[in-house]
């Protein structure tokens, strides 16, 4: 008889609960021609209970191991990335209190912080003197604070943050699902740290 | 005569120095590439290009020279807004706004409220730049 051909694509991140037993079908998924072999392989169990929050990881060869031991008689196929990180989580209860006193910190942090930092960056390129000297240009008067300029340039710093932070605003769904600089650099650190903590667990498994 | 040739030589590399600075200070800020994702207008890129060199040739002039326009005061609204609005994309570009959110997001777990965060930001802005400008002295 010949050997069943299996694909097995694996994910590069997996979210599981603690208190459940991680099957293979919570990794990855299984493609194969039949089906109850396909059931069989997604049941195939990868890691015990671990019972508390916390990150594992576990490479695409032991799960391999794990099937093959269960079906020697398969042609496994392995696609995908070659080791997984797990993230034992337990599901999340809503806290909507405590969520507004997290943001509402993090808004007067932002507030202030935003604030001195401005002030700072007029200071520091002694944005005074530019003002008087193109005031100056401008209108041909010396004026020691033109207000006239510097309050419509306050109020321009708002549009200028929000230009640069704002989804765009278009009638075509392409255009407005083009993300902006903040999601970019969310995901952008959220992939480094599972990378970092990915690096990290196999480091530990290995000393 | 040879002194003069000096100076102008100093001049003019102190200026390429300068020049390069200025490129590569607006090449690595994302204002450029934002504004054209924002525009949509990448096939117009040539034109900013040269946008920047006049504007860095028109400010040198001012600089330096002793011009005035003698235009109406209410210039100055228009031209002061959208120096606010350079401004406002400058410290938002800069690499530490960038860098603080994303961390502050995760470690509080607040990823679906940024858009208040992004607010607060805004406003903290605006109002410290009107402190400094009208109580500050």
């Amino acid at each position: 008889m010949d050997k069943e051909k299996v694909y097995l694509k694996i994910n590069k991140k997996a979210t599981v609960e603690p208190d459940k037993i991680v099957y293979l079908k919570d990794i990855g998924e299984v493609y194969s021609t039949n089906d109850k072999l396909k059931k069989d392989i997604e049941n195939i169990k990868i890691i015990d209970r671990h019972n508390k929050e916390d990150w594992g990881y576990i490479s695409a060869i032991q799960i391999g191991q794990k099937v093959l031991e269960k079906h020697s008689n398969v042609d496994l196929e392995l696609i995908g990335e070659t080791e997984v990180l797990l993230e034992f989580k337990n599901k999340e209860e809503k806290k909507p209190f405590w969520e507004f006193i997290k943001v509402a910190f993090v808004c007067l942090v932002l507030f202030f912080g935003g604030a001195l930092a401005i002030i700072n960056f007029h200071e520091d390129v002694n944005t005074r003197k530019t003002m008087k000297d193109l005031y100056y240009f401008f209108t041909g008067v010396e004026q020691e604070n033109p207000l006239l300029l510097v309050i419509p340039y306050s109020i321009g710093i708002g549009f200028g943050v929000m230009i640069f932070f704002s989804k765009i605003f278009s009638p075509s769904l392409r255009r407005k699902k083009e993300p902006g600089p903040m999601e970019i650099e969310l995901y952008q650190y959220e992939l480094d740290m599972e990378d970092t903590i990915l690096n990290d667990t196999k480091n530990n498994k290995g000393s | 005569m040879i002194k003069y040739l000096v100076l102008v030589l100093i001049g003019l590399g102190g200026g390429v120095t300068v020049g390069n600075a200025v490129a590569a200070f607006f090449t690595i800020l994302l204002i450029m590439p934002r504004l054209i994702q924002i525009t949509d207008t990448r096939d117009k890129i040539k034109i900013y290009k040269y946008m920047l060199i006049i504007s860095s040739v028109f400010s040198i002039i001012i600089y330096f020279f002793d011009l005035k326009l003698y235009l109406s005061k209410l210039i100055t609204v228009p031209i002061g807004f959208i120096l606010g609005i350079f401004v406002g994309l400058l410290s938002s570009a800069l690499a530490e706004v960038l860098n603080v959110i994303p961390v502050l997001s995760r470690k509080l777990k607040i990823k679906n409220s940024l858009k208040y965060v992004v607010w607060a930001l805004l406003g903290g802005k605006v109002a410290g730049s009107l402190f400094y400008w009208l109580l500050l002295k």
